[in-house]
């Protein structure tokens, strides 16, 4: 049967969408369908942001050499070090915000902070869990000597000996991994503080990304931020150049007295991305909505 | 039409899950809105953005309905509907569209025989909103007479003159542009 010349000229139109369009909505849709019920926010192409955030700076300065320690690479999980978190989970600090809930804690910090863990459903098909991964604890001993991260370790405190932290790692086939951090601290305020010293050093401190008695040279790089999360949010991106390169996004977030941090992760041979597959918005949604679940069923 | 693996049904299925359908069927949806918009890129943007913000709507409210592509392509069709109607009352060119005789919606192919595709859209690019509209309907969503005028809710007859009014529109245009 012949087609109607109209339904022809339809078919002539070839419009292919942009990537930047595609993705950019697909991350606001994604924070609108873990959005508070009461707070709708109906969007109009014209509100969505594309790139920064007071809190989401996008990284604009050139591409920076930076010193990079083995502590990255325990922080992306590379050597996948299982970290057994005994001690931790025998301090049992109570939940003390009352922003995030008004019934009394029922639960240790450290059994919160684990259900509000990744799990691969919130991932996908493509993602196996492949490890635990190692605590925050860890990276600040790894800090100790780096002269810049003296603020940072001052902001710590004795917060990281005593605030439950743990985390998972996931994989899949094609040499892409997302890591994921919860740290739970006492209060808001010390919530607050840490993340800010983190921010205020755009992260590195946090990545280990200082020359100081390191033998691996990185290099910073500029990247689109993922939408917003959270109550603050910071990010970070880096390319280690091992063999083979190492491609890292990092983002931090505070929940209410609870930090979680997503690494997406890229090591596969010839990689020019680090989250390929927009992971990062999809674990960062997923990751945020259990944590403010957990902190607030207490 | 593919057919796009459903969502869980549930109220608030998980942002992977959503991310998949989204991959799934993102494609589809925008291509249809910009045939059906001729090509303008900007508000095919918009139009795929307002579906599926109602999509995403539709889930947190815990909606039971089926939501694949043809569900999807559904409510874009609405939001182009309601976009031509919007247009065309800006216009105010509606009721003088709407307001002449009765026609037919023939068949007929010949009164397009010989005029090259790419000119046919800018062609129709230039038409009444709501003539665009019900060549959108009847030729890009292959609806029968019936179906377009279920869809823009008018009855079979006064959509039968819809359909013939624009298609003289079009060739109007074509033999005006080619004198």
């Amino acid at each position: 049967m012949k087609q109607h010349p109209v339904r022809a000229a339809f078919e002539q139109v070839q419009d292919a969408p942009s990537r930047e369009f595609r993705d950019t909505l697909r991350a606001q849709l994604l924070a609108d369908l873990v959005a508070p019920i009461a707070t709708p926010t109906p969007q109009t192409a014209q509100e969505i942001p594309l790139t920064d955030t007071p809190n989401n700076p996008k990284l604009t300065r050139g591409r920076t050499l930076l010193g990079i320690a083995a502590a990255v690479i325990v922080a992306v999980g590379v050597t996948a070090v299982v970290v057994s978190q005994d001690d931790n989970k025998n301090e049992s600090v109570p939940a003390t915000d009352p922003t995030t809930t008004d019934a009394a804690p029922t639960r240790s910090d450290s059994l919160i902070a684990d259900a509000a863990l990744l799990t691969e459903d919130d991932l996908g098909s493509s993602f196996r869990l492949v490890a635990t991964s190692a605590d925050l604890a860890g990276e600040k001993n790894l800090q100790a000597d780096v002269p810049e991260c003296a603020e940072v370790l001052a902001a710590h405190g004795d917060l990281l000996d005593i605030a439950p932290s743990t985390g998972r790692r996931f994989a899949n086939d094609q040499g892409q991994a997302l890591v994921q951090t919860v740290v739970i601290f006492p209060t808001l305020e010390d919530a607050t503080r840490v993340f800010e010293a983190y921010a205020a050093d755009d992260g590195k401190c946090a990545v280990g990304a200082y020359s100081t008695g390191f033998d691996v040279t990185a290099v910073a790089v500029d990247f689109a931020p993922p939408m917003q999360y959270g109550d603050q949010q910071t990010s970070f991106g880096v390319n280690t150049p091992l063999d083979p390169p190492q491609l890292s996004h990092f983002v931090w977030v505070q929940v209410g007295r609870a930090m979680v941090r997503i690494i997406a992760h890229n090591e596969a041979e010839g990689a020019t991305e680090a989250d390929p597959l927009g992971m990062l918005d999809i674990a960062l949604a997923a990751a945020v909505e259990s944590l403010a679940a957990e902190l607030a069923a207490g | 039409m593919q057919a796009a693996a459903p969502l869980d049904g549930t109220p608030s299925p998980s942002p992977a899950t959503f991310a998949a359908f989204y991959d799934e069927t993102f494609d589809a949806v925008y291509r249809y809105l910009s045939r059906a918009v001729f090509g303008n890129r900007a508000l095919a943007e918009d139009l795929t953005q307002e579906t599926y913000a109602s999509v995403v709507n539709a889930v947190r409210a815990g909606s039971a309905g089926a939501q694949t592509l043809a569900w999807v392509i559904g409510v874009a069709r609405h939001k182009l509907i309601d976009h031509y109607r919007t247009t065309a009352r800006e216009q105010r060119r509606l009721s003088l569209a709407w307001s002449s005789g009765i026609g037919r919606d023939d068949e007929q192919l010949d009164e397009f025989a010989g005029i090259d595709a790419a000119d046919l859209v800018e062609l129709m690019r230039e038409l009444a909103p709501d003539h665009r509209l019900v060549l959108v309907l009847r030729y890009l969503d292959e609806f029968s007479v019936e179906e377009v005028a279920s869809e823009i809710g008018r009855s079979v007859h006064a959509t039968e003159s819809l359909l013939a009014r624009a298609r003289q529109a079009l060739t109007r245009s074509y033999r005006e542009t080619n004198q």
